[in-house]
């Protein structure tokens, strides 16, 4: 078995034997011709060792699994990455904030005067998170008019012609009309500040 | 071969339906085949051929078009049968389970012997299962084998020579081949014999 002629005979085998091959070696091999009942048996098995059949449907069934859990992924990293996103850049941000900024050593060595205001002050500091967080918002509600957008089918430009003709009721009496309408609200409201000042240990009279 | 890989994979990263169907049918065959061979279950050689093409996609960005694509989904199938037998070796066992893969064997075996020798597969170590099944199931070359198991060829090799010692033994202790002491006749017979 450990002839190494014989281990060249099966890894050939793959590519396949010619024939006889190995009773040509076995002539000449004393271990492998004592064993070439069994040897034989074997090269005449091994070819019928086959792949097992594939089950019906199951190409399609896979097919199917991968393109569903496709659409899942591409999904989820639409709604969710500009979320993540967001949340990614406000932790560094935070990050920054919190430990300030340290510029990374420089590689030669120069000899600078030491500056006592070398470092950010708190102002500046508050002022670039302040402008950091302003990009931050403006690019959030792009992103977030964006996706809103994407909901909606596109709309044409709509043309709003002015009328120019008479109105159809006075402007003093529609306000009029405005006001007798939100009475009972402004009276609801006007009642409950009156009650938390009146409850409030500061000596305010209610108006 | 890779650039048509790298075109294929390209189609399938872009969610072409067809390309993926292409895909999946060129390594179904060895894929399942395999597990079945490993796993001795065709109900979970199908689930877990199922995970590891949805493994292969996801990580299809990963994959180094330099290299063949065979061996890569090849070793991802490898690496899934493993995790599926540790994690069935700590659940308990059902009896339908057990008469499966012992009572039944695969219907596609003709004769005899290559039955004893799937038998006898069944109890190699898994290393030597694989490099078996690979290389005379599958036809794969050593250096493809050697890819897949993330091995120098040499290790291949020498699982493959040690998976068919250990059959042969075991047909042997089974009755299917001729006893040692036999053998041992027929050599020193063989010894005296010239050839012509």
């Amino acid at each position: 078995m450990n002839c190494p002629a014989w281990q060249q005979l099966l890894d050939d085998f793959p590519r396949g034997l010619p024939p006889g091959a190995l009773e040509q070696h076995a002539l000449g091999c004393s271990e492998c011709a004592a064993r070439q009942p069994e040897l034989q048996a074997l090269l005449l098995a091994l070819p019928h060792l086959t792949p097992p059949e594939l089950p019906a449907g199951l190409e399609d069934r896979i097919t199917a699994a991968v393109l569903a859990d496709h659409r899942n992924r591409s999904s989820f990293a639409r709604r969710w990455g500009p979320v993540v996103a967001l949340v990614a850049a406000a932790s560094l941000l935070l990050v920054v904030v919190t430990w300030g900024w340290r510029p990374s050593s420089p590689t030669v060595p120069v000899r600078v005067p030491v500056v006592r205001n070398e470092r950010p002050s708190l102002r500046e500091v508050a002022q670039k998170a302040r402008q950091a967080g302003e990009r931050l918002i403006a690019r959030a509600a792009v992103d977030t008019a964006e996706q809103a957008a994407s909901l909606f089918p596109p709309v044409g430009p709509v043309s709003i012609e002015p009328n120019t003709g008479p109105a159809l009721k006075p402007l003093r009496e529609t306000a009029d009309e405005v006001r007798a309408g939100m009475a009972p609200v402004t009276t609801s409201a006007r009642r409950a500040v009156n009650l938390f000042l009146r409850d409030l240990p500061l000596g305010l009279k209610p108006g | 071969v890779n650039a048509d890989d790298a075109r294929l994979v390209r189609r399938c990263l872009s969610g072409d339906g067809t390309a993926i169907g292409q895909l999946v049918s060129r390594f179904q065959g060895d894929v399942y085949g395999l597990c079945v061979r490993l796993l001795h279950h065709r109900q979970d050689a199908e689930d877990v051929t199922q995970e590891v093409f949805l493994r292969v996609f996801r990580s299809l960005e990963g994959w180094d078009s330099s290299r063949p694509l065979k061996p890569w989904v090849m070793s991802i199938a490898v690496n899934r049968c493993r995790t599926h037998m540790a994690q069935r070796s700590r659940r308990p066992e059902c009896v339908d389970f057990l008469q499966e893969t012992v009572a039944s064997p695969p219907p596609d075996d003709s004769g005899e012997l290559v039955r004893e020798i799937r038998q006898a597969l069944e109890g190699l170590r898994l290393e030597y299962r694989t490099v078996f099944v690979l290389f005379h199931e599958q036809g794969q070359g050593y250096e493809e084998i050697a890819q897949s198991l993330d091995r120098p060829v040499g290790t291949v090799k020498t699982w493959l020579h040690r998976a068919r010692q250990e059959l042969l033994d075991r047909l042997r202790k089974r009755g299917m081949l001729p006893p040692d002491e036999e053998l041992t006749t027929l050599r020193l017979e063989a010894g005296t014999r010239r050839p012509e």
